[in-house]
Order: structure tokens, then sequence, then C-alpha cells
């Protein structure tokens, strides 16, 4: 057993597929001289060679499109986006080639594609995104939401075997978070021993009886944090982190709404065309009898993500407009 | 692919515009001044390496299949068989034809819409493509997909989309896995004059010269993008420029001269198979029909022209001159290929037909591969 | 006409002094703020002085070449508005900017824990751009009056009533806990509750004797106490011909106000919040009108003695039976006063620790028997009192509402037993229903504890 950082359970998890399993390749700018812009593959051009981790140029449409190329002769390539936001220059890639590749009966095409996600203060519009709206639609990806080191390590491998297209969502924020700063529930120990997390599998961080509390990414230190200051208000709300958007743990989402009449789904994205609609109107079809109040949701306010720090506080969803939604979940 | 099924409407095209047809005489003037950038050219009176004469016949026989099989499925449109729509490369016969079958049995082909032919060469069974044309569950993608967007996977052949472009850097990573494996394979993918422009080709390509990697890309010039000419189409002399651009060997071809396309072709594969990376081979030919079925080419084409030109060019005229004119078959024999090929193209659609189509219950599956 | 001082600046927190290299402005010559006036060099580093407010360069104190410590003037300006020294913006140098090392975001960051006291965001509509052709929006008509409310069941209430087999009616009439006294889920949560509870008082049915032959019957002779106690209520009933007349009470303001303050109540006093206290008080507003002063009194000889003042009977069930001790001057008590005072001789009957005195000169009596469970009696009065007022339990029961329709309330059984000879029905019927308006419409608002 072991405390890993998110970054070094990545790390590891990558680290340990290629040693497994040759096919395993990586790809994407400056991974590997530079070993990648947040470090993930430092070392790992030395110890593989300049054949599986290899540095591209500035064209992440056509690169994408040789991955897909590569994953469909045989491969099983790791394609890394500097950050989420470039994810939309190979967007056409992924939705039409790779989303629909399958089911056209071309076989399956393997590739993880590695996407650092969400804000890290004030970087701004273009560093900050989350980009799942985009693309929950899409059939044939799965799209992977870690936010512990120990679902991180699981996560990464479950992706890199899996034979369909993922999107691995990797959030910043969590890269360097000291360990010590982390509540308890978010800091599990490793397994040394090889270990995968399965998709769609959602976890409960906090059980509670009066209100559930759905939420997935970065925005899970903000639901524990409301759900403290909640608890010494009378009011026991349960935390469920989804860790992945596609597939989801519909049947988590249903029997906590079953147990609590009250739900309030929470996440970093935009609530316009966010995720949290979806879950929201699962809930409204298949357990409308179970609530005792009408589903909230909190996301991001639907403005670009703005870059100075007064106005990024307004934008996201920080603890106190989730403490407000419970609050008014609770009494009413 | 643009919108198919769009009238055309404006004013007739005038001769003035139509200086592309002579495009030909024009590069090979120019081609004195490009000789130095390391394109080469070769023109129709070069003498082409001329293989045995078995396959000098099985080429034709292709070359005729691929004619056949177009011409059939035409006419399966209008009798109401093609659900959709259907794009044909008639003018690209020769070229399809001549450069797929220089790839090796596993090797991979990334064919375009209009590479019949290399379909063909590669061994994809006409009744295949026609069970896929008529939207049947026998098709290789089981009613999910119609019209050219047709792969084969036991044959190492790759299903197409729409979006114009995409096709080059996934060859370029079909091709990467073999240079990766250490395979010695190479990989072959075309690309449209109009698709030429797309952004993806240029990362495609870049890529595959970069990481020198074992790609043949052709570009199937016919002169047309649906309804626009060239000159709206790019700005350089010539797109085989393009290839010294990225650092890789280019070549310009007459297109509907199936042995030229043979020995270039097949000489790049070589290259590539031996490591020394990618080449661009610009294959000029004509697009004998409109866009698509739905095309009316009359209302943008000086149909004169286009006949004329078809008069002197057409791929599979030319290669029946050609045989005929250093005897290497007889009379007989070509007409007895042209037979077989007629028959073997309506055997394989009257087959097709009674594939039935794809079950409802069908819908949702496979949209996940399994574990 | 102000003045501004131009001072030398400090160029760098080691720096003592700079030298003046040229003055870029001369006497007389109109400024603006922010103009640089005259340059200097400090560490090699050449810079700017500005102008630190707009106005006329009047004099100029340092000359080129002159070296001079941080903070001398050199110049004063005229200027159109007054100015503080504190206003100086500090000169920016006219070398090459130091260049930072553009460092990977991989620094752990540090989290704000949540403190709340920053602004809330509040989330706009999208206003129309296109001139008002939206759909205007529908009056929907979110805050809805607390009786309509009330029937406003969601659905995991409207699935727990019907899985529970509760009715509808019963549910929509809970005090809700929610919003605008919605019924929540938690509050059908807690009927059910305390429905099972209840619903195991199963009488057992046994098919046997009750005792064995020897235990059949006893005989109890009563005790002198218990004696005089029955001589008493034998006299009542047979000397005095009374008549009881009954009046049906709203409790549902004084149980929602007994029920939201109790618990403070006892501890701060030490002593259980009952109905007794409301209905004492009720009686004694009752008899305030001197409408109804004929109900508190003695009859004797043939004679009313209407007293006004209220010595307030109240009886007790002791261990040594049947008790009345009288609170003296009831009608002066305070609230907190009249409770304790109430609990106090109860306790006391209880216990037997009554003075003789306690249980005389009473002017009227109230007998709670509701506590036993009842909803109805007809009580005995304590001669020679004239009247006596009997509550029965306070339990929900269906009634008619003000506005119309049956709802369910809590309700009590009043009973008003008067002796004939001193007052008719009307009076006793009156003072009844003054009884009655008192516990309905009683100003809790002036019950201060």
């Amino acid at each position: 057993m072991s405390h890993l950082t998110y970054r070094e359970a990545i790390s590891a998890a990558i680290w340990e597929e290629m040693e497994r399993d040759e096919s395993v390749f990586l790809l994407g700018e400056d991974i590997g001289l530079g070993g990648g812009a947040f470090y993930i593959t430092k070392g790992f051009q030395e110890r593989f060679g300049r054949e599986r981790v290899v540095d591209m140029p500035l064209s992440e449409a056509g690169f994408t499109g040789a991955a897909i190329g590569a994953a469909l002769n045989g491969m099983r390539p790791i394609v890394e986006f500097q950050f989420a936001d470039f994810v939309t220059e190979s967007f056409k890639m992924i939705v039409d080639f790779a989303g629909g590749n399958h089911y056209r009966q071309m076989g399956p095409v393997p590739i993880v594609l590695r996407l650092p996600s969400a804000s890290l203060t004030s970087a701004g519009p273009f560093h900050s995104q989350n980009p799942e709206p985009w693309f929950f639609s899409t059939p044939g990806l799965k799209i992977a939401a870690p936010t512990t080191a120990y679902d991180a390590k699981g996560m990464m491998k479950t992706a890199i075997r899996d034979n369909n297209p993922v999107l691995y969502l990797e959030y910043k924020k969590f890269y360097s978070y000291p360990l010590g700063d982390l509540p308890e529930v978010l800091r599990p120990d490793i397994p040394d021993e090889d270990y995968t997390v399965p998709f769609g599998k959602a976890r409960v961080l906090r059980k509670g009886g009066d209100i559930s509390l759905i939420t997935f990414g970065t925005t899970v230190l903000e639901a524990l944090e409301a759900a403290d200051i909640l608890d010494s208000e009378g009011v026991q709300v349960e935390v469920i982190d989804m860790r992945t958007i596609f597939p989801f743990d519909k049947n988590a989402i249903l029997n906590t709404t079953r147990k609590t009449g009250k739900l309030l789904i929470l996440h970093e994205a935009r609530k316009r065309g966010g995720v949290a609609g979806e879950f929201a109107s699962i809930v409204a079809e298949e357990a409308f009898e179970f609530l005792d109040a009408p589903i909230r949701r909190v996301g991001a306010i639907d403005t670009p993500v703005p870059m100075s720090p007064p106005l990024e506080k307004v934008y996201l969803p920080g603890t106190e407009r989730v403490v407000d939604a419970l609050r008014e979940l609770a009494a009413y | 692919m643009n919108n198919q099924h769009e009238e055309s409407s404006g004013a007739p095209v005038t001769k003035d515009d139509l200086s592309h047809l002579d495009y030909f005489k024009d590069l090979k003037e120019r081609y004195l001044s490009i000789k130095d950038l390391d394109a080469r050219w070769h023109s129709i009176e070069e003498p082409a390496i001329t293989p045995d004469r078995d396959t000098c016949m099985h080429i034709h026989y292709l070359i005729s299949l691929t004619r056949a099989i177009e011409e059939t499925l035409d006419s399966s449109f209008r009798s109401g068989h093609i659900p959709g729509t259907a794009f044909f490369g008639r003018g690209n016969e020769a070229s399809s034809v001549a450069s797929a079958s220089c790839l090796h049995e596993e090797e991979w082909l990334i064919p375009m819409h209009r590479n019949c032919g290399a379909h063909l060469a590669k061994g994809h069974p006409p009744v295949s493509i026609m069970s896929h044309f008529f939207g049947r569950a026998a098709g290789p993608s089981a009613g999910r997909d119609g019209n050219f967007h047709v792969g084969y996977r036991p044959k190492k052949i790759t299903q197409l989309i729409s979006h114009i472009g995409t096709m080059v850097p996934i060859a370029a990573g079909i091709a990467w896995a073999e240079k990766i494996r250490g395979t010695g394979r190479a990989a072959l993918t075309y690309i449209g004059d109009g698709g030429s422009s797309a952004g993806d080709v240029h990362e495609g390509m870049n890529l595959a010269a970069v990481q020198k990697l074992p790609l043949v890309i052709i570009i199937d010039n016919n002169q047309f993008a649906y309804k626009t000419l060239l000159k709206d189409q790019f700005a350089c002399k010539s797109l085989v420029l393009r290839a010294p651009g990225y650092g890789m060997p280019g070549y310009l071809i007459d297109g509907t001269n199936a042995l030229l396309m043979r020995k270039i072709c097949g000489d790049a594969l070589e290259r590539a198979r031996a490591g020394e990376g990618p080449t661009l081979i610009e294959s000029i030919t004509i697009r004998a029909a409109g866009h698509s079925v739905y095309d009316k080419f009359s209302d943008y084409a000086d149909m004169e022209e286009l006949n004329k030109w078809n008069e002197e060019r057409d791929p599979v005229k030319r290669f029946d001159e050609y045989l005929l004119a250093n005897e290497i078959v007889s009379e007989d024999e070509i007409g007895t290929s042209h037979t077989r090929a007629r028959q073997d193209a309506e055997a394989a659609r009257d087959e097709a037909l009674k594939n039935p189509f794809p079950s409802p219950e069908s819908v949702e599956d496979d949209v996940y591969a399994p574990d | 006409m102000y003045q501004a001082r131009v001072r030398m600046p400090q160029m760098g927190s080691s720096v003592h002094e700079s030298t003046v290299i040229e003055w870029k402005k001369a006497v007389g010559d109109r400024v603006l703020k922010g103009e640089p006036l005259v340059s200097a060099e400090s560490d090699k580093v050449e810079f700017a002085i500005e102008a630190p407010a707009s106005g006329v360069l009047k004099e100029i104190l340092v000359a080129s070449e002159k070296i001079v410590a941080v903070g001398e003037v050199l110049a004063v300006l005229e200027t159109d508005e007054p100015f503080s020294e504190e206003e100086i913006t500090p000169p920016t140098p006219s070398g090459p900017p130091k260049t930072s090392e553009w460092t990977a975001p991989v620094a752990p960051m540090k989290r704000e824990r949540y403190k709340p006291t920053s602004p809330r965001p509040t989330q706009r509509p999208l206003q129309a751009e296109d001139g008002g052709i939206t759909t205007p929006q529908a009056d929907l008509n979110y805050n809805m009056p607390l009786i309509s409310r009330n029937m406003w069941l969601s659905p995991r209430v409207q699935r727990l009533a019907a899985e529970h087999g509760l009715n509808l009616g019963a549910v929509a009439s809970l005090a809700g806990s929610g919003t605008n006294g919605r019924v929540t889920a938690q509050d059908v949560d807690r009927l059910i509750a305390a429905k099972n509870s209840q619903e195991s008082d199963i009488i057992k049915l046994i098919f046997s004797p009750m005792v064995p032959p020897e235990a059949r019957e006893r005989t109890e002779p009563l005790s002198r106490l218990r004696k005089r106690i029955a001589e008493n209520l034998t006299r009542s009933v047979q000397q005095i011909p009374q008549v009881t007349t009954f009046l049906e009470v709203d409790m549902s303001d004084i149980t929602a106000w007994r029920a939201a303050h109790k618990d403070e109540f006892e501890h701060k006093h030490g002593a259980k919040l009952t109905y007794n206290p409301f209905f004492a008080l009720a009686i004694i507003a009752a008899l305030r009108d001197p409408e109804n002063e004929r109900l508190n009194g003695t009859f004797e000889d043939d004679a009313l003695t209407i007293k006004r003042y209220v010595n307030l009977g109240l009886a007790v069930d002791s261990p040594e039976g049947l008790m009345v001790p009288v609170l003296r001057d009831a009608d002066g008590l305070g609230f907190a006063d009249l409770v304790l005072a109430l609990t106090d001789i109860a306790d006391r009957a209880r216990t037997g620790k009554l003075a003789p005195e306690e249980v005389k000169e009473g002017t009227i009596t109230l007998t709670n028997f509701g506590a036993s469970g009842a909803l109805w009696g007809n009580p005995i009065i304590n001669p020679p009192e004239a009247a006596i007022v009997g509550t029965g339990a306070v339990a929900p029961r269906a009634i008619a509402l003000p506005g119309g329709g049956v709802g369910v309330r809590p309700t009590m059984g009043l009973s008003v037993t008067f002796d004939h000879r001193a007052n008719n029905g009307i009076a006793a019927g009156r003072f009844a229903a003054t009884v009655r308006t008192a516990l309905e419409g009683m100003d809790l608002s002036q019950l201060e504890f």
C-alpha cells in the first residue's frame, strides 16, 4: 500500500501498462523530450524509447487521426492533449470517425485521449474547460472522470485495456494537490498489486438521509465541504462521486433519490447543456414518485471562462453556491 | 460529401473557364521549371515498364470490372435499389486499379469514394460492395452506412467518412503501426484535388514526412471538386509542389495511363517498405460524370470539351488501345475480358439484391466494442 | 492655487540616492500628471520622474549631474487641485523589464477554504435580444398561500400515503415543516412512525376467567377523607339542580404555540406547560366581562353572591381521592406565575401537602378530565360554587373551517355545569361561548415568560 499523488498515479498506470503490453504507445506534444507539460510522461522516453513515446507536431486533428489509424491496425495508442480545451481541434476525428467505427462494423478503436481538464486558478478561457458536454451525446465514446489517485490509476488501466475510444479527463487541479490537504475519503490507499477500477460504478463519499448530492470531477471538494456545513445545521447530505460520465451509474442516482427524495446535481461544467441535465431528466422520468422537491443543478455560469480572479470566483460553482442550494432544498 | 441533393443553378460555364482541360499541356511547360524541386514529370510518351501478359490481362479485367460495376450500380440507382445516394469514379479506373494492384495482401488500403478500382484490385468481392450500396445486412457495414463509405476488413480496406481529409491522418496512423512493429509493410491512400485543401491533409502529410512513415498518398486530381474548378481550389501551379514542402518526393503523372501509375506507385511503395518514408503522387484524370448520381453535370461543365477528353483519354479505351497497339493480347481476348466483367458485375448485383435488409431489432447493436 | 512637490523616488530597497540627469521641462511649462519631468540614474538604471499632478512647473531646485538623496525635493509645481503627497505614483524605470521565467503550472494550487462572505452570483436569465418576440412569462404563482400550500403534496408524499394507506386529506392537514407549511416527506415519515407505534395498542382477547375463585371480589371501605369527599359530591348532586352545557373549541393556535414554546418554558422555569393555564386564562378572561359575572360566585340561602375576583379551584386526582385546591386571586397572576402556581397546588394536592385553607373559598372550579382521555364530560359542581368548567382531551377532529369546508384540527370538548337556581341556560351558554372565544382567539403574543 502507498500514497501517490494523482499525477503519480496516472504516470504509474501508463508506465505499468506500457511494460505489460507492447502495443501501447504514447503520442502528444512535448511528451518525449520534455516529459509533458504536466510531467506525466517524465522519464518515459528514456525507458521506452523514441518509437513508443513520440513528440508530435502541432496538429491535434492529424495526430488524433493517426492514433485512430494505428488503433485500427492493432496498436493501443494514448494521445496526450496538452489541455482539454484543444480537443476541439480533433472533434471530427473523435466524433465522426472513432465514435461510429465499431457501429459501422469497421472494427474497434482502442484509443485513450488524455485531457487535462477543468479550472486551474486564472488559467483563462482556453485552459480551463470541461469538455464532456461536447462529447456526451456521441455514441461509441466513453468518458472517464477520476477524482482520486486510486481511481486515476485504476481507471487509466481500464481505459487502456478498453477496446473503445476513451476520453480520460484528468483534473489538473488534482495533479499536485497536497495529499494532506485532501479529505481522507479522497485519498484512499493504493495497493501495490495490479488493480483496475471499472467504468460505470459510482462511489459514495459520504452517507446521508436528507439530501443526495451527485457530482464528479473537481467539485467533489466543494460537495464535501458543503456537506460538512449542512451537517452542522442538522441536515445529512449524501455525496456521490460518479467517477465516469459515460457509462454512468444510473442506479446509484436512482437509489439515492429513492432514499432521500431531494437531489442536487453538481459539476464544474456550465449548467446549460451540462451532463446534470441528463441525470436530472432520468430521475424525472424514472423516479418521479420519489421526489419531495424539485431537482436542483449547480454548475458554472453560462459564460466563457473568465480569467481575472474575482470573475472566475463568480463563474465557478464554489462551496457557497452549493451550500445555498442545499439549504434551499432542506427547507423546501 | 458536399450537398448531395443540391440542384445546380447559375449561368453555364464558358469555354474560357475550362482552360484546365489543357492543364496537361501547361504543365509540360511548367515542368521545366519545377524539375529542380525534386518533382518528377512523366509524360504519356515515356515508355513504362510493361508487366507480363497475365498481369496485363488481370489489370485489364479489373479496369473493365470497375467500369462495369459502377455502371451497374448507376442503373441500380435509377431502378430504386440504392437508398440514399451514390458517387462514382468514372475516369479514375486505371489510376485506382493500377496503384492498388501494387499493394501486398497484408497491407492496408485507405481509399476514397472514387477508388472502386482500388477496392477490386485489393480483392474486395463485388457482391460485398453492392450489398453495401443496397443497404443489406450482408454488406460490410451491415447497413449502417452506404454509398462508397465501404470498407472491407478481411482485405484490410478502411471505410471512409464524409469529412474529406480525415483519411490522410488515419492512413498515416495505419502506416505508423507498421513502422512501430517493424513489419516492412506500407499503406496506400488517396485524396482529391478538392480534398487536398483540407487542413487534415496538411497535418497527415506533415506527420508522415516527419516520422518517415511508410505511406503513399495519391492525389486523384480529376479537375473537379463538385462544382468547383481547380482555379478556385489552389493557387500553386500544381499540387505535387506540396511534396517538397513537406520533405517528401512527389510525382505528377497522367492518371489515365495504367502502367505508368503502376510503375510510379509500385516504386513508391517499395521505397516506403524499405523505410525511406512517404511519397506523394499527383494523378491527373478527369471526372467523367457528375459529382454524385444527383448532380446535373451539364449545368456547370462544358460537355463538348468533356466528351473530347473522353474520346482521347478514357482510361478503359486507352488500355485497350495500348494492349492492342503493343500486341500483348488479341481483340477477342479484350472482348472476352469486357464481357466477363459485365457478367460478373451483373451477377454480383443479382446476388446482392437477394440479401436481406438488416432487422430493425439490430439497430442498437455494436455501438460499443466488447471487452 | 496649490503646490505639489516633486521628490526623488526610491528605485530599489537598497538605493539611497540618485543622480539627476536631464530636465525635460522648463520653468513655466504646463505639465500633465504622469508626464516625465526629469530623467535620473541610480545603480546604472536610468529612469524618468513623472509629474505627480497636473499644473505649471514653478521652480526647479536641483540641477543636472547633482546627486540627490531619496525623498529630497527636486521641483515644485503649481497645481489646480490640492495635492497630497501620498498620491505620488512610483516612477517606472526606463531600462528593460525583468523577465520572469515561465513556470509550468505544476506547483500545488492552494485552495481557499470556504468563507461565507463573498458575493453570490445571480444567474440572469438570457435577455431576449430580438425586440421582445419571445413568449412572455406566464404568471407562475409560486408563492401559494398557506392553506393551498398544505394541499400541495409532492410525488414522494403521495406515494408514501398510497403505500401506507394514509388518507390524503389527513396528510394535507398535517402541520407541515416545509416552506410555507408544506407537508414534507419527512413529516409523513413521522406520521407513519407514530401510526405504527399506535397500532401496537391492540387489546388481546383471552378466553378464561380473570382471577381464581378465591379472588373474585373484595370490599374496600372508604377512608375518612374519601367519605367526606363522597358526602360533598352526593350533597351537590342531591341539592343542586345542575345542568351542563357543551361546546366544541378549536385549539389549533394554542396547540401550535404550546408545541413551539413548551421546551423553552420548561427549560426556563422548570415546570411543564400543560393546557391548564390556558383554560384558566380563558375562564378568567371570560369572567372579566360583567355579562358573565353571575357564573363566578357562591349560591347559599337562596342568594347568589357574585365575586369579582377569581379564586380558581383546580380538580386534582390524588391517591387520597379527588382534591380541589384553590388558587386564590388567580385573576391577578402573570402567565408564568399562573403556570407555576397551578403546578404547585396540583403537586401538593397529589402529595397531600395542602393546608386546610387551601381547599376553601373557591369562586369557580376547573376540572380537566381530558387528561384521562375523555372527550366530553358533565362535571359535578363543587358546592357552594355557582358553576364548574370541564375540559376534555385536545384531539384532532373534523370541524367546519371558517372559510367553509371541513378540516381536521385539534379540538377540545368544553362543558359548563351550572346551578340552575343561580343562572339560566342562556347565561351559562354565553359564559361558555366566551370561554371558547377566549381560547380560540387568545392573543398568544402577550404570553411572556
